[in-house]
């Protein structure tokens, strides 16, 4: 007779904290969490004994200080009397600035060289590999020198284009390439609601958001239509009328009157003045994020299967059909991830910014606000949060986008 | 069925009809391009548009690019060459800045004679990795040499004592036996914590003092010799400099006959040329004129615009609104202002001509009579060029029209006005055409004049590069004897007063202790005298800073006694500095320590984000974040103006040193994303195998999970690679120069100052060779790892 025996409830023994595996893990986190905060104390007790030997402490009460330099693009009210906050707030927003734009650009260059690289034409295709080979390989570093040295040595100064001149001004007397920047066409609020001109454009771009939310609200009720009675009623005219309409009235009852450049003694005035530097580190971002943009997107496409489009095809769709709705939805599944990483490399690459002169948020708090208050520690872990922001910001808003398009599996 | 079908057929043929080639555009080439190229509008577009850019672009870049000049000595003489082929200093490329820097670029200021070391370290780089990625062509026993490699590239590049290398990689060789030693008492764990301890025992407090005593025991022995020889070297090196300057004197000279000459050859070309630039002289202003006269003209035609519109002269209309005599005012001050653009307009043109050019016949008797004799037809062009005056008469006569005009002139007037300056500009034109037909006449007869001082000056300037590379030779030469000598003369020094410093090392160290005692115990452990509380007494902060000053001192001097004792004692290569790196080859050296330190971090990081245990996760997983979410410029400003921060108070070192931590953290964190990549494509399978195999956890990594995850991310590693490598570039804002560096390096020298494209075209070429291939190679590999996976 054999009779089932409990297993020995022996107790607990030290060595279980190594050999059970029940136990381990325990060990290994808490030996992890020594090491952890050991080496944390350690690299905090050096950065105090560090400080305090060269007389400095840890505050953050310099940004209320003024900053005592100038800014020469700024989005927002700024001048030398500012505080250092409010400089890095002015460099904060040429960054965006900069990342926007540049995001915008490399998007419409890499989806065109994408789509065209696919192309059968062979002078075509070669042309975007020379393209993309030809930015992928070189550091974004060289490109934006290059450029910025293009725009500044290749370009006629301002004087050149008086009467008898040899420069002229392009698209219709509006626009002036120069060797200080571009300068094009602006629009000028004359009376403006809010007291800042910042301020009355983002009232502008609230009106032009709303606008566009009443036109989602448009095509989801041609849609609801369309499922019901499987007719689509014809909204195109409301919803362009909607786009335009609401933000050309609010413009209009601003005051909103287009502005020129026109030459005035040595330079242009008027209009908004484009810096090279804003110009140069615009292009090379874009030109340089389009060719990985443009490798992704071909990918992309080259993913979906052949038998796709032939399924579309047999159901009776039409070619510009089959790319709306079968092959681009499941081609931005695959193309939505590595461009998200895409434009925050771009974010990250605008820091760059510092080759070419451009004031953005490592040039003002990163640069000048360092060097004139001796702040490092303090200034370079605001710029780090800054930084560390942003990406997560964009990669979470990108991440929200690719959760609602991903393919819902089991 | 058949049957009766076979019957009612008549005739059957029998044989096959021959085939027949296709069709002309069904076949070959013009198929080809019927298929690719112009198969629809859209398309037939498209390829023009992209062919005419081609041309564009490849018709600016090739003259420029293969008309460039190979031998100059500086910018300025580029352009004198450049000018006397293409008269057009811009029509080509000044390549003599590379064939003068491109030692430079590679390798920054790293001594000439000791090129060998970083090539020779760069060359078995690729033996090293052979038997990594190529394991089934070469024999297995060649990993050893992958493992010394590292050790071995780094004593090479930076120089010193053959042990130095040899004591690092000791440490990890304690490191392994503390391992086998432990295990066979406690568990892993313990095992692996005591192997860490003993190698970080090793390096921090045992290997300094070991190699401090070979040194010493080594230079102790050498002292009298290289006492003697550095004696007798003091003797020899200012022969040699003497002798070096008679050649650099000698050479000098030669090159200054070789310049003389050469600037004869210049002025022989220029009284050429002369003609050319007479010609060239007269045109200009007449160009000028013209634009002046066309310009008027369309001022004119704005002016009967706005006449047209108000029917006449516009004035204040009587019994008219407000708005209107407004609108009118306006139109007269515009009205008044363009009467003043032609009038300025007109009275412009007159004076480029009148004194910008000479009549026909000065220029054709003076100026052009030796082209003239060579080809008689020129004269027959100037015979058609007209008088000076009748060229001024109208247009002054016009001038004089336009200053009597007043607002109340009719609108016929200004027609009549327009149709004579149109007139007035058709003549100018007419002489520039003319003016250009000489011209090209007159080079074409220069051109063979021209011919053998060109082919002179080539060769000129080919002897004169030779002769500046030996100059630059014996300066390389003279620099380093001259440097030599410095040292030596240092070094004699430390040795003469070694003894002596050797013996004050314990006084000073005791007086340091004691006024150390004297202090109150709790300041006994302060690094400056700022770290004294607020009402510290000046006494303690008198004694603080004498202890703090006697302590410094002895430090210094035991550290001045170690140094000398190192450089005595060295056996093994002469050390360089960090800052005489630059160059491509610091982005190399700064990417592949990079990539190789960062690649064990990163599997470690890897295999911590993919952990079941949180804490380990979430350290992980915050560092790759962290790390990723902030562009590199900042790391390395991080590297540059904080990591001294971080360190234990009175460390300080190289910052080459500290770029290369900080990029290896950097790239740790996007190589732990890869590989993360990696272990995420294995099948689980695979770690359930390992796990029913009874493994452990780090055996199935060691030998299941990792070798296969490893292999499929080889292609993201390479990748990782090429960014890294293009990224250090970056480390030119923090002062390290790299080849974007010495590019601004070399700009801002007198000589090739105002030089860009160049540079960039040939350090964009560089990376993008390297770049280029090493992505070819990822895609071969993807390539290949795909059929074995299938």
């Amino acid at each position: 007779m054999t009779t089932l025996t409990d297993p020995p409830k022996a107790g607990f023994r030290l060595s279980q904290l190594i050999y059970d595996t029940r136990y381990r893990s325990i060990t290994i986190q808490t030996i992890a969490m020594i090491l952890l905060l050991f080496g944390l104390y350690w690299l905090v007790n050096n950065t105090i004994q560090n400080l305090s030997a060269l007389g400095k402490d840890f505050d953050f009460g310099f940004l209320s200080q003024p900053a005592g330099y100038d800014i020469n693009q700024r989005l927002v009210e700024y001048s030398s009397q500012s505080t250092h906050g409010r400089a890095a707030i002015v460099g904060i927003l040429n960054t965006i600035l900069i990342a926007v734009l540049g995001c915008a650009l490399a998007t419409v260059l890499g989806v065109i060289a994408g789509v065209l690289r696919l192309s059968k034409n062979w002078v075509i295709n070669s042309l975007m590999a020379v393209y993309v080979e030809g930015f992928r390989n070189v550091p974004l570093l060289l490109w934006i020198i290059a450029i910025f040295a293009l725009m500044t040595e290749g370009t006629p100064a301002p004087r050149e284009f008086r009467v008898g001149g040899d420069a002229a001004m392009i698209l219709n007397e509006s626009v002036a390439v120069t060797n200080r920047g571009v300068y094009i066409p602006g629009i000028v609020l004359e009376n403006g609601w809010a007291a800042s001109s910042f301020m009355n454009w983002l009232i502008i771009a609230a009106v032009f958001v709303a606008s566009l939310f009443v036109i989602r609200t448009v095509r989801k009720r041609a849609d609801a239509v369309q499922e019901k009675t499987g007719d689509r009623p014809t909204t195109w005219y409301q919803q362009l009328a909607l786009l335009i309409i609401p933000t050309g009235i609010v413009m209009f009852l601003m005051g909103a009157t287009m502005q020129y450049p026109s030459l005035k003694g040595f330079n242009f005035a008027d209009g908004i003045h484009l810096r090279n530097s804003l110009i140069a580190l615009w292009l090379a971002l874009s030109l340089y994020t389009g060719a990985f943009i443009a490798e992704i997107v071909r990918a992309g496409i080259l993913a979906i299967s052949k038998g796709q489009t032939e399924a579309a095809s047999a159901l009776g769709l039409r070619p510009t059909r089959t790319m709306n709705l079968v092959i681009l939805p499941q081609a931005m599944r695959v193309i939505v991830p590595p461009l998200i990483s895409q434009f925050l490399n771009l974010t990250k690459n605008s820091s760059l910014a510092i080759a070419v002169g451009y004031m953005d948020v490592r040039s003002t708090l990163g640069g000048i606000t360092i060097n004139q208050t001796g702040r490092e520690l303090e200034g370079m872990l605001l710029m780090a949060a800054f930084y560390l922001v942003l990406s997560l910001a964009i990669s979470g808003v990108m991440n929200v986008y690719n959760n609602r398009t991903q393919l819902k599996e089991r | 069925m058949s049957d009766t079908h076979a019957q009612t057929v008549s005739y059957v043929r029998e044989t096959m009809l021959p085939e027949q080639a296709p069709p002309v555009s069904e076949a070959g080439a013009v198929k080809w391009v019927r298929e690719n190229l112009f198969s629809s509008w859209l398309n037939i577009i498209l390829t023009l548009i992209s062919l005419y850019v081609v041309y564009l672009v490849l018709a600016m870049l090739l003259p420029w690019a293969f008309g460039g000049v190979w031998n100059a000595g500086s910018l300025t003489e580029c352009r004198e060459v450049l000018f006397s082929f293409y008269k057009d200093s811009h029509d080509g490329a000044c390549w003599a800045v590379i064939e003068d820097r491109w030692l430079q670029i590679t390798f920054g200021f790293y001594p000439p004679e000791l090129y060998w070391r970083p090539i020779l370290a760069f060359v078995l780089f690729f033996v090293a990795l052979a038997p990594i990625l190529f394991a089934d062509k070469v024999p297995g026993q060649l990993i050893w040499f992958t493992f010394i490699y590292p050790f071995l590239a780094t004593w090479l590049i930076w120089g010193g004592s053959f042990w130095s290398p040899i004591l690092v990689a000791l440490g990890f060789i304690v490191a392994v036996v503390a391992y086998k030693v432990l295990i066979k008492f406690a568990g892993p764990i313990v095992a692996n914590l005591g192997a860490l301890i003993a190698a970080l025992l090793w390096w921090g407090v045992l290997m300094g003092p070991i190699s401090d005593g070979i040194h010493k025991m080594v230079g102790s022995a050498r002292f009298a010799s290289t006492q003697a020889s550095l004696n007798q070297q003091a003797e020899d090196l200012p022969i040699e400099l003497a002798s070096l300057a008679t050649q650099a004197e000698e050479k000098g000279a030669e090159i200054a006959t070789a310049v003389e000459d050469k600037n004869a050859l210049l002025v022989e070309m220029a009284e050429i040329r002369v003609e050319e630039f007479v010609l060239a002289e007269q045109i200009e202003p007449k160009e000028d004129a013209f634009q002046r006269l066309e310009g008027a003209e369309e001022t004119v035609a704005k002016i009967e615009d706005l006449l047209g519109d108000w029917d006449g002269v516009p004035t204040a209309a009587n019994g008219a609104s407000e708005a209107e005599v407004a609108e009118a005012t306006a139109a007269a001050e515009t009205l008044t202002d363009y009467i003043g653009d032609v009038n300025s307009l007109l009275s412009g043109a007159l004076s480029d001509i009148a004194d910008g050019t000479a009549d026909p016949s000065e220029v054709s008797t003076m100026m052009v009579r030796g082209a003239m004799d060579r080809d008689p037809s020129i004269q027959g062009d100037f015979d058609e060029m007209v008088s000076k005056d009748d060229l001024t008469g109208p247009i002054s006569a016009l001038a004089d029209r336009a200053a009597a005009l007043t607002d109340a002139t009719s609108v016929d007037e200004y027609v009549a006005l327009r149709a004579d300056i149109a007139t007035a500009a058709a003549a100018v034109d007419a002489d520039i055409a003319t003016l250009n037909e000489i011209t090209d006449k007159v080079i074409a007869t220069n051109a063979a004049d021209l011919e053998a001082p060109q082919a002179a000056l080539k060769a000129k300037m080919a002897e004169l590069t030779a002769l500046r590379d030996e100059q630059t030779v014996i300066a390389q030469a003279d620099f380093r004897i001259s440097t030599q000598q410095t040292e030596n003369r240092g070094f004699l020094n430390a040795l003469n007063t070694l003894e002596e410093r050797e013996t004050s090392v314990p006084e000073l160290r005791a007086s340091a202790s004691e006024l150390r005692d004297a202090l109150p115990r709790e300041y006994r452990n302060m690094i400056a005298v700022t770290q004294l509380p607020e009402g510290a007494s000046s006494d303690d902060e008198a004694a603080l800073n004498a202890y703090l000053t006697a302590d410094e001192q002895a430090q210094s001097v035991q550290a001045s006694v170690r140094d000398t004792y190192s450089e005595l004692g060295r056996i093994g290569l002469a050390p360089i500095e960090s800052r005489q790196i630059g160059g491509f080859m610091l982005a190399l050296i700064i990417g592949i320590a990079g990539i190789v330190l960062s690649l064990p971090l990163g599997i470690l990081l890897a295999l911590g984000r993919q952990s079941h245990l949180f804490i380990v996760n979430k350290i992980c997983v915050t560092f790759i974040e962290v790390i990723r979410g902030v562009p590199l410029i900042v790391w390395l400003f991080t590297a540059s103006l904080l990591l001294n921060y971080f360190m234990p108070p009175g460390t300080n070192f190289d910052l080459m040193l500290r770029v290369i931590i900080m990029v290896t953290l950097f790239s740790a964190a996007y190589i732990a994303e890869v590989i993360r990549g990696g272990l995420a494509a294995l099948p689980t399978g695979q770690y359930e195998g390992a796990d029913s195999l009874g493994l452990s956890y780090w055996q199935s990594m060691q030998l299941i999970v990792l070798p296969q995850a490893m292999k499929i991310s080889i292609p993201g590693i390479v990748n990782t690679f090429i960014g890294l490598f293009k990224d250090t570039t970056l480390v030119v804002f923090i002062g390290l120069l790299d080849p974007i560096g010495l590019s601004q390096a070399i700009r801002s020298s007198t000589d090739w100052n105002g030089i860009y494209w160049e540079l960039f075209v040939f350090i964009g070429l560089l990376f993008f060779i390297f770049c280029f291939s090493m992505g070819r190679y990822s895609l071969h590999l993807e390539k290949k790892l795909q059929r074995e996976h299938r």
